[in-house]
This record gives structure tokens, C-alpha cells and sequence, in this order.
């Protein structure tokens, strides 16, 4: 909304949220995304499958995050982001939880939170999010405000990582794996207010090992193989079709 | 429950014996103070050998702490850590490997330079290596073997020729439970081995720990309760860094501060 009119043209009032095509994404010579493309419309999607198909670098692709080298295209409500640094990207209004929380050992809890919410700079709608929302959501954290990132258990560093994501006050959030290390009354309070950010408009972008976390948050479902989308199904058919979680989650080699 | 066995991998470690059935691991007023915190406090913990142990406790409930307590990466406060009838609450964590000890970490700890294959195998010879350097030549092709052998029971075999640090996160969790099989342990200490694997790798998993050798003790914390409760014999619930409820994983189930505490309304 705030952004200069860089674009002759003004972008389409659409729902669109995110739109990628013919995205190829390599660690060296290995291409680890190979011509994936998928559209996104506001609300909920998530990506499953196996470990090591790519789901990873595909978020950190989005976020232009260091090392693979993209090619292809992915727009953020229009805007095309393959090139852009990954702080310019965050201040489009996309949230980011990576894998492995990558935390400051030496920051507390409430530098992290005051740090990303100043860092989220105006771009931002609604600013409803602020440290004391996530000291609700996550009153653990509360009771950690000074300790240092070091000083978190893994759990509490995995609630941080999505409280830094949500004090920006993104329209877009890309998790990957926010379940992980959680215990499970935690998981199901994350879920449940999810689910209430995604009826106050916030789109979810998941990637999740956790297909309870992944069915009950998102009804669109993606399944990941070997660098681009295998299938597309529902949470209610994944969740009941255990051929199909043998086929694409299972460990067995995949027959293509 | 079992009787002491001492026949762990091919005989090689000359482990103290006690003659009477002690527990494996036996901790008694355990602490660890964080400065003003207290992650863990007065801990009186026995595991038997051959016992499946499940940890469990909310996010921060010192868990993770214990094991670093047990396992020597960290030393303890306060109270006394017993492995195998041997004080080792001074001793290093070297010194506690060799008496049969291999444990995860919820982040994985390896050298993203080298193949998955010479992790795991490094992982071998780590243990074994101080003793039997002559031997490690000789042996080295049954080494590999072994090595790769723990790659296949987690499913990581396509990968052995692949550099770690070019794994991914689920990947390298795959790695670390490899690495602390293929050392043969009497104890295995697992840090929340599911977390990161799919659906079908937590298959896997849960098959590989019931039927692990019935002579290794297991020491598991994990937030799956799918396979925490069907792997565990006997669970020990974590809060505030205490222990505040022990017992089988049915017990575990119906109480009731378990669930308000952790499991939420499941």
C-alpha cells in the first residue's frame, strides 16, 4: 500500500496472494526445486512430504534467503520477489518461522520481539500484533521474557521463532514446521489461534511433518516430491487415505 | 525387569560389574541451577536395564537439561548420577560413552563436511576407536557394513555418499539416530527423534524402537505421543524441572494433571 508507484501499472485488486511458476532453485550443481509451480489465494495452504524434497529451500526461495540460486518467477500479491533481499521481502509483509528457530543467543525473549516489530517497518497492515498478544498466546514466553536465547528450551525457542514472525504484522506468515519440539497442549493452542488469525485475513503458508498441524490448519494440501508439486489433495482425503500417506510420506522409494 | 547382559556388541567394552541387579541409571537429588533458575530440581530418577523410559513435560520442563545431566555434557548442581553401578556424577561424558552411553540432540550436532556414510562410521570408531585403534584397519570394510546397516534402519541409505551439510533438517535428524545406533549402545538416549521426520519416517521410527535389541535401555523424549505411549514402558512426567508423576504409559493416559499440565484435552 505504501510502496511508490514503482509499477506503471496500479496491481490488480485480486485475491491472490502468492504465485509461483517454473521455479528452479540449486545448491551448486544440485537442483533441489525443479519447475515447481503453484498459486496461493488468501488463506491456507500447506506442503507435505518426505525429508529432503525440497520444502525447505522452497520457503527460504520465497524469502530470498542465501544460498540456492532461483530462476523462475514468484510474486507476492503481484510483486515479483526472485532477486529481491530477504529483508526487503520481509517488509513486503511476509512473516517467516524457519526450521531451527535461528535465534540470537544473546538477545531475551522481549529484545527479540521489540527488535522485530520495530524491524517490520510500515509496510505492515493492521499492526494488531504486539509482544503482550504473544506473551498471551504463549505465557511461557512471559515467564522467559529475560531470559537469553541460549538460556530457551528448544520448545520455548520454537514459540519465540513464531512470535518474532507475528510481530511483524505480516498478511502472509511461511512456517516451516512450527510444531516442531512442541508439546502437544501447546500444538493445539497454536492451532486454535491460527485458525482465528486466519479469519481476521491472515494467509498461512505451512509446511508441516505434523499431519494432524498441517490437516486441521489447512484445507488445500500440496504434496512435495523431488523439487516440485507431485499432487494436490484435501485435508479430509490425506487425512483418511493412508495409501496415499504411504505413497507420498512413506519410506518406501517412490514409484513415479 | 531384565537380568543384567553384558553382551553388548561384539564383547568388546570392559564394563564394570556389579553382580546385583542395580539399575542402569540411578539418579538421586539431581539439580542443575541456570544462575537464578532452577532447570532441574532434586531429581530421583531409576531405570532399569533393558527398560523403555519415556520423558515427557511441557516445553521447558527441564528435560532436555536432564539428559545433558546424565549423558555428562553438562554437570550437575547437586545430587548423584549412577551409570551401571559406577558414580560418574564427576566424570566426563567420554568416560560415560564407554560405558555404553549414545544420545541425540533435538539440533543436530555433526560436520556438515563429510557423507553420511563416514558420520555414522566416525561414530563407530569414536567409541570404539581409544581401545581397539590396531583393530580399526582391519576391520574397517565390517565398519562401513555397520554403518551402513544403521543408515537403512532409518532410512537415510539413499544418502550415503551425500555431504551432511547438504541434508535437510529432517535428514540430518535421520543422521543423529543412525550415528547413536551404529555406536551399539547399552543405553540410547533419544532428544525428541520424531520431530522433523514425516509421517512414514515416523513409521519407521516407531518400528525400529520396539524392536530394538530388548538389552538396550531406552531413555526417549518425545512430543508424538503416538510413539512416546506405544514405545515406553514407564513414563516419567517433567514440570518445573521436578518430577511429578511416574508411571505406565495407561497410568500416564487417565491422569489428569498430565493432561492439564501437557496433553491438553486429547
Amino acid at each position: 500500500m505504501s510502496e511508490p508507484a514503482a509499477a506503471p501499472v496500479a496491481p490488480a485488486p485480486t485475491t491472490t496472494m502468492l504465485e509461483i511458476a517454473g521455479l528452479d532453485a540449486f545448491y551448486g550443481k544440485a537442483r533441489v526445486l525443479d519447475d515447481l509451480s503453484f498459486t496461493m489465494e488468501r488463506g491456507s495452504l500447506a506442503i507435505v512430504g518426505r525429508n529432503g524434497m525440497g520444502k525447505t529451500t522452497l520457503c527460504n526461495a520465497i524469502m530470498g534467503i542465501a544460498p540456492p540460486h532461483a530462476e523462475g518467477s514468484i510474486r507476492f500479491e503481484g510483486k515479483e520477489l526472485v532477486g529481491g533481499q530477504s529483508h526487503k521481502i520481509a517488509r513486503h509483509g511476509i512473516g517467516y518461522v524457519p526450521q531451527g528457530r535461528r535465534l540470537f543467543p544473546s538477545l531475551t525473549v522481549d529484545e527479540h520481539l521489540r527488535i522485530a516489530s520495530r524491524s517490520a517497518g510500515g509496510a505492515s497492515t493492521g499492526g494488531e500484533w504486539t509482544r503482550e498478544r504473544v506473551y498471551e498466546l504463549f505465557p511461557r514466553l512471559a515467564e522467559r521474557k529475560r531470559n537469553g536465547g541460549a538460556q530457551l528450551s528448544g520448545g520455548e525457542q520454537q514459540m519465540l521463532a513464531i512470535g518474532r514472525a507475528l510481530v511483524t504484522n505480516p498478511r502472509l506468515v511461511v512456517m516451516d514446521e512450527p510444531s516442531e519440539g512442541l508439546a502437544p497442549a501447546i500444538i493445539e493452542n497454536m492451532i486454535e489461534t491460527f485458525r482465528e488469525l486466519e479469519r481476521e485475513g491472515l494467509s498461512l503458508l505451512l509446511i508441516e511433518q505434523n499431519l494432524g498441524v498441517a490437516t486441521s490448519l489447512a484445507e488445500r494440501q500440496l504434496i512435495m516430491v523431488a523439487g516440485s508439486i507431485a499432487t494436490e489433495t484435501t485435508a479430509a482425503v490425506l487425512a483418511g487415505d493412508s495409501e496415499l500417506q504411504r505413497r507420498y510420506l512413506g519410506v518406501e522409494p517412490l514409484a513415479h | 525387569m531384565s537380568n543384567e547382559e553384558n553382551s553388548v556388541g561384539d564383547g568388546l567394552q570392559p564394563v564394570p560389574h556389579t553382580g546385583s541387579p542395580a539399575p542402569t541409571l540411578r539418579l538421586r537429588g539431581v539439580g542443575r541451577r541456570f544462575g537464578g533458575l532452577l532447570a532441574v530440581r532434586e531429581v530421583d530418577l531409576d531405570v532399569v536395564q533393558g527398560e523403555r523410559r519415556a520423558v515427557l513435560g511441557p516445553n521447558g520442563a527441564g528435560k532436555t537439561t536432564l539428559f545433558n545431566l546424565i549423558c555428562g555434557d553438562m554437570p550437575a548442581s547437586s545430587g548423584t548420577i549412577e551409570l551401571y553401578g559406577e558414580d560418574v556424577t564427576r566424570s566426563p561424558a567420554r568416560a560415560r560413552v564407554k560405558l555404553g552411553l549414545a544420545r541425540t540432540y533435538q539440533q543436530s550436532r555433526q560436520f556438515l563436511g563429510l557423507t553420511v556414510e563416514d558420520s555414522i562410521y566416525l561414530s563407530i570408531v569414536g567409541v570404539e576407536g581409544g581401545r581397539l585403534r590396531p583393530l580399526i584397519l582391519r576391520r574397517d570394510a565390517q565398519l562401513r557394513e555397520r554403518a551402513r546397516e544403521a543408515a537403512g534402519r532409518v532410512a537415510i541409505d539413499h544418502k550415503l555418499g551425500e555431504r551432511v551439510g547438504d541434508l535437510s533438517h529432517g535428514e540430518h535428524r535421520q543422521v543423529a539416530i543412525a550415528m547413536a545406533l551404529a555406536a551399539q549402545p547399552r543405553m540410547l538416549m533419544l532428544d525428541e527423534p520424531a520431530s522433523g521426520l514425516s509421517r512414514g519416517e515416523r513409521v519407521l521410527l516407531t518400528e525400529l524402537l520396539l524392536g530394538l535389541d530388548p538389552s538396550i535401555t531406552l531413555i526417549l523424549i518425545e512430543h508424538d505421543m503416538d510413539i512416546a505411549l506405544s514405545v515406553a514402558q514407564s513414563v516419567t512426567m517433567m514440570h518445573d524441572g521436578r518430577v511429578i508423576v511416574e508411571g505406565t504409559p495407561d497410568e500416564i493416559r487417565a491422569n489428569q494433571t498430565v493432561h492439564d499440565l501437557y496433553l491438553g484435552r486429547r
